[in-house]
Parts: C-alpha cells; structure tokens; sequence
C-alpha cells in the first residue's frame, strides 16, 4: 500500500483546478488531538466539513511526522475514507496522504498483527477509491508497484488476508480494462489489431488472476471468495462449465449472503450464455430472494422473461426497477472494490487499536 | 421551470404515461408498423409515398398498406446520465462548480420539452448505477446528496437503456429514447447477445445524444483516452445500438449545449415515415427480419431491423 505515487499524483492535477480558495475550516492538529482520545465521531465529523483538501494535507505533512505512530497511521486511513467521500479533489490527495502514511508504518518499525490490519484497511480504501483505483491504474509506475507489493509480501510472506488482498488487487486491473470499451474488447465482435492485442494482454492477466485464486481455495478464511472470484475468471474465459461448478462451491461454502448473491448472478449470467434460460432465470430468482430490488438480477430476470414472451411479468420487474430509491443497493456495484465492502470492520479493528 | 412544468401537464404527468399505458405488443397483431428515418445527407426527405418504399419481411417483399408521417403521438424517453464521469466536471472545471452543468443539462431537457406536442408523453430518466424515472425538476439537479456519489457509483448504460425498451409500447403510440451520456459504462450485466435480441426485437427507436471527447470529464479524459488507444473505435457499440433500433448517434462537439442536438433528435423523428403492413408470405410467429429501401434513390434509411411475434 505504500503506493509509489510520486509519477502518479501528477497525472491527477488537472483535477483540482477548482480547489477551493477557503483555507481549512479544520486542522488535521485539532483533529488529531480528538482522535488520540478516541472521539472518533467528532472527528468523522470535522473531516466531512474540509473542503480544500490540498491545504489540509499540507498541513497535515507539516505535523504527521511528529506524532505517535499507531493513532497516526489509523488517522490517515480515516483521512483518506473522508475524501472518498468527498466530490472534491480526489485522487491526488487521496494518494498523497496514503503515501504520507504508509512511509510512516513503513519505516516504524512496527510489525505483527496491527501492521497486517493497516494493510488490509489501507488496501481497502484505496480499492473503493472508485475511478482512481491507484494500485489498478495501468498507469501507475509497475516498478514501484512491484517493490510495495514485495514489501508487504516480505513483512507477511503467508497472511492469506494480505495475499487475497493483493490479487483482489490485481484483479481491479482487470475491472479497469472492463469499463465500457473495456468490456467490449471481450467481445468477438471488436476486430481491429489493436482491440485483438488487448483482448491477449487481458488472457495473460486472467491466466495470472487464476493461479493465484486458485492458491487461495485452499486457504480457509479467503477460500469461498476465492473460489467465486475464480469462477468469475473462468466465465471471462469462456469455461462456463467450470464456473458453474465452482460457483456450487463457493455458495456452498459460505453464510455471506452478499457472496451468495453474486455466486446466483454469476451462475445465472453463464447459464444464460449456455441457452439455459429456464435454469438461468430460477438462478436469477434466487439471487434476488437474497437482495429482492437489487438491479443486477432484476434486469437479468426481467431480460430474459422479455426473451421468453412473458411481457407482463417483464413490465412489473421494469416498473419496479424504474420505481426504485435512488439509494437502492446492488451487491455487484460492490463487486469491482474488491474488500472495500469490508471497511467499517477493519477500522472498527485499527480503532480498537488506537484506543 | 414554471414554464417546463407547465409544459409537462399540457402533455401529460408521468403518472398519465405509466397509469395508461397497456400491455399491448403491437408486432402480435396483424398489422405491423415500422418508423423508417429517410435523409438525403442531413435533411429529411419529404413528400414519399408508398411506391417509393420497398419493404422486406424476413427477405419477402411485402405489401405497404400506408405511409404516414407524424401521425401518432409520442411516448418519449429522456434518459439523462447523471454518472460521476459526465457531471463530475461540473465540480472541476473552473467557474462551473455552482450550476454549470446542471445548467447545461436544465437547458437540453427544457428544449426537449418544448418540442412535446398534445397528445405526447414524457418519461424523464436518470442513469447512473441505477436508471429510475424521476420528477421532472429532478432530472436536472443532483439528487444524490454531496459525496455520496463518489462510493461505488457506477454507470449501467447499456442495462438502463434495455429496461427502457422492455417496457410495453401502447399501440398507436410511437415510442422514442433519448440517451444523453458519455457513453462510459462500467456496471452493466446482461450479456451483448441478449441486450442486442432485445433491441432488435423492442419497438422504441433509441438515438443516443453522446459528449464528446472533450466535454468528458476531465478525471477521467486520459483513462478513457487509453482505452481509445487500444480499442480504436471506442463508440461502435454506441452506434450499434442506435442502428439496431433505427435510431441515430449523434455527438456534442466541445463547448456545444446539448439543448441543439436534442431538439435534432425529437425533430428527425417527427419527420420519419410510418409505414404499415400486414405480413405475408411468412410465418406470422417468431423472429422477423427487417429491411426498408428506397428503390432507384440514395437516401439513407433508418429503420428497426426486425421484430419478434410470440
């Protein structure tokens, strides 16, 4: 996690033409103070109110050095989470103050257990960090990439948390390449030279994200999402079969109900391709009984009763997913941040350790 | 926005367009009807007649009872992409952060609701990770309070405009989608096979009102401009979905409104020909391909390529 940054928080300038003239209504300093006294809330409090978060994390680089390492580091990570939350000047301060911190934890001296908790939040953070997904982003230098993740690799060569961690990760590459073009590059239909030299390169990173899936099965407490992930690798490469039998797996081996549900979609989607559309659409209403206005499972259904005739039922899933809260929850909106889902835990735990 | 509501209630509440509207799959019944855009370079082609069209039914010419041209009322679509990667540059391009682009936007559908006649209806939409219909004045602020957007809100923009062309047509209705997007998605999940048999199979003519380059994001103008690199043609499956349902793709230049290319887009479908047939020659079930021409002339011709009977 402790991100290379320094080529990648340029390439993010021309986003912050607009930071604001305010000076910070908030010192990181007071902030700090609140937090090495476990007021977290007023904290989460006084970060949601920065609006110029350049000058916030100047000052904060200003002090971050002199304070105590643990809070400090936990700190940071709560910084970063509020400017995720911001529609203001994300990316660059967001890496700069993760960069900030993971030097700090880096050269601590710090080891065991709380550093692997930091990691694993730090982590998550950075894959919710929606567009940004820095340890993503083909762009990031793959050198400096390469010495973090070997970094975190040496200080815990075995942690299946932090392997999974890292190929989820990984993975976020892959998702990257999926948006919009990026899916239909997969698809046959996208002919040009250049569109067939990038469906290859992503074969090599889905060939890649199947070793190390496939490593982790065996680990107990990533192995039911291991495996799903890995049925998600097989359905892109066109073994649809194997996905199938990986996603009886998977579902049957956890309680996670958000797990189970993308298991259903997953199984749905590669019983659809197969020309199972009755199979498919008992799939698709069984994800929906976990998630019942879940859009991802609703269109499927509702698409392939579209497909069978079966208008009304259509026009009443339609209607309802057009009818839906602007807040409704989708477990596969979720699925491309990888452990972001997990956050509020891991810093539940990195809390309890400031305390 | 008085005007824009006034104008809302002269056409209709949305209400009225979901209340009303029935089941009623028109391809099912004998007559079929096709809208059919005919252009000579930019301008419509006007004053044709049956003669001037040729019509083939699954590869059999079939007989046209009668050609009309804006003779049913409109249900029209507007679907807005309200995704992080189009309106985000409201909030980073200087002197745009209060209002730029929600102007912008407020503008376009404003024009759009102009061009609505008696008798036609309005569907506004918003898309982002979600697409669901909204209130009018809605569509063109922010419904999402600040910085909730920024968690996990993708763009389902081929899945949005699927569930805008499975809801069921009314007969003697015509139904237009607009779609004004970045053409971004990140979060759709039916398969390409499956939106595409349903396109072709749907009654409503989608045209796609796309930013260009330029206008997107800046956030996200050089990951977009990466995946160009690669991709080549970075908007065919814009333009495919446009051609499967006989709509037209257009774009917003740098600096343009969208207000000009909306009020193309509802303009050219007012001036399409209505052509209808009862098929012959063929069987009245299952899936039927669809071909329009003009004979003799060199007019560009749009025109849903098929239609599915049960």
């Amino acid at each position: 996690v402790c991100l290379l940054i320094l080529g990648f928080t340029s390439t993010r300038d021309s986003a912050r033409s607009t930071a604001s003239l305010q000076t910070p209504v908030v010192s990181p300093s007071s902030l700090f103070e609140l937090y090495k006294a476990g007021d977290f809330d007023a904290v989460s409090a006084g970060l949601a109110k920065v609006s110029d978060w350049n000058a916030f994390i100047k000052d904060l680089g200003r002090n971050f050095k002199g304070w105590p390492v643990v809070p400090a580091a936990v700190f940071a990570l709560e910084v970063v989470a509020a400017e995720l939350e911001s529609p203001r000047d994300r990316g660059g301060a967001i890496v700069g103050t993760m960069e900030l911190a993971c030097d700090r934890v880096r050269t601590s001296g710090l080891s065991g257990v709380f550093v692997r908790d930091w990691h694993l939040g730090a982590m998550s953070l950075l894959q919710g960090g929606n567009q940004e997904w820095p340890l993503a982003d083909p762009r990031v230098d793959f050198g400096l990439k390469t010495a973090h993740v070997d970094h975190v690799l040496k200080s815990l060569p075995t942690d299946p948390q932090i392997r999974f961690s890292l190929t989820l990760t990984e993975e976020q590459r892959l998702h990257w390449w999926l948006q919009r073009a990026g899916v239909e590059i997969l698809n046959p239909r996208a002919k040009s030279q250049l569109a067939l030299s990038a469906r290859t390169n992503q074969r090599a990173l889905l060939k890649e994200l199947s070793g190390r899936y496939e490593s982790l099965r065996s680990e107990p407490l990533v192995s039911a999402e291991a495996t799903v992930r890995l049925a998600f690798v097989r359905k892109l490469q066109d073994q649809y079969e194997a996905t199938l039998q990986l996603l009886r797996e998977g579902e049957a081996s956890t309680q996670d109900d958000w797990l189970k549900y993308i298991a259903r979609l997953f199984r749905g989607q590669s019983l659809t391709v197969l020309g199972r559309r009755d199979d498919a659409i008992l799939a698709f209403r069984e994800a929906l009984q976990l998630s019942p206005n879940a859009q991802s499972a609703r269109l499927s259904l509702a698409s392939m009763l579209y497909l069978q005739g079966k208008r009304a039922e259509t026009s009443e899933i339609v209607r309802a997913v057009l009818s839906s809260s602007p807040t409704e929850d989708d477990p596969w909106f979720w699925y491309a941040y990888g452990n972001y889902r997990h956050w509020p835990r891991y810093l539940s735990t990195l809390r309890a350790a400031v305390r | 926005m008085r005007h824009l509501l006034a104008r809302l209630t002269a056409v209709g509440s949305l209400a009225a367009l979901l209340g009303q509207t029935q089941p009623v799959f028109k391809s099912g019944v004998d007559a079929v009807t096709v809208d059919v855009s005919v252009q000579d370079g930019r301008n419509p082609v006007q004053g044709l007649s049956i003669n001037d069209f040729e019509l083939r039914d699954n590869g059999v010419p079939q007989k046209i009872l009668d050609v009309s041209r804006d003779a049913a009322p409109i249900d029209l679509s507007l679907v807005i992409d309200l995704s992080a990667s189009l309106t985000l540059a409201t909030y980073t391009l200087p002197g745009f952060f209060i209002g730029g682009r929600d102007q912008w936007l407020h503008e376009g559908v404003r024009g759009v609701v102009a061009l609505l006649k008696p008798g036609d209806r309005l569907q506004p939409l918003q898309l982002a990770s979600n697409i669901r219909q909204v209130k009018l004045p809605y569509v063109v602020g922010r419904p999402a309070t600040r910085g909730s957007h920024n968690r996990l809100e993708r763009t389902s923009l081929f899945d949005g405009v699927v569930a805008v062309l499975m809801q069921p047509a009314e007969a003697g209705r015509r139904r237009l989608i607009i779609v004004l997007t970045d053409g971004i998605d990140s979060s759709s999940v039916l398969d390409y096979k499956i939106r595409a048999d349903i396109m072709d199979r749907s009654e409503g003519v989608v045209h796609l009102v796309t930013v260009e380059q330029t206008q997107r994001n800046p956030q996200f103008a050089d990951s977009i401009a990466r995946v160009m690199s690669v991709v080549g043609d970075y908007d065919w499956i814009l333009r495919d979905i446009a051609s499967r349902t006989g709509g037209r793709f257009y774009t917003i230049g740098a600096d343009e409104p969208p207000a000009r290319r909306l009020r193309e887009a509802v303009e050219e479908f007012r001036t399409r020909y209505v052509l209808r047939y009862v098929p012959t020659g063929v069987e009245r079930t299952g899936s039927h391909d669809l071909v329009v021409t003009t004979p003799g002339k060199r007019y560009q011709i749009h025109a849903r390529r098929g239609y599915f009977v049960q």
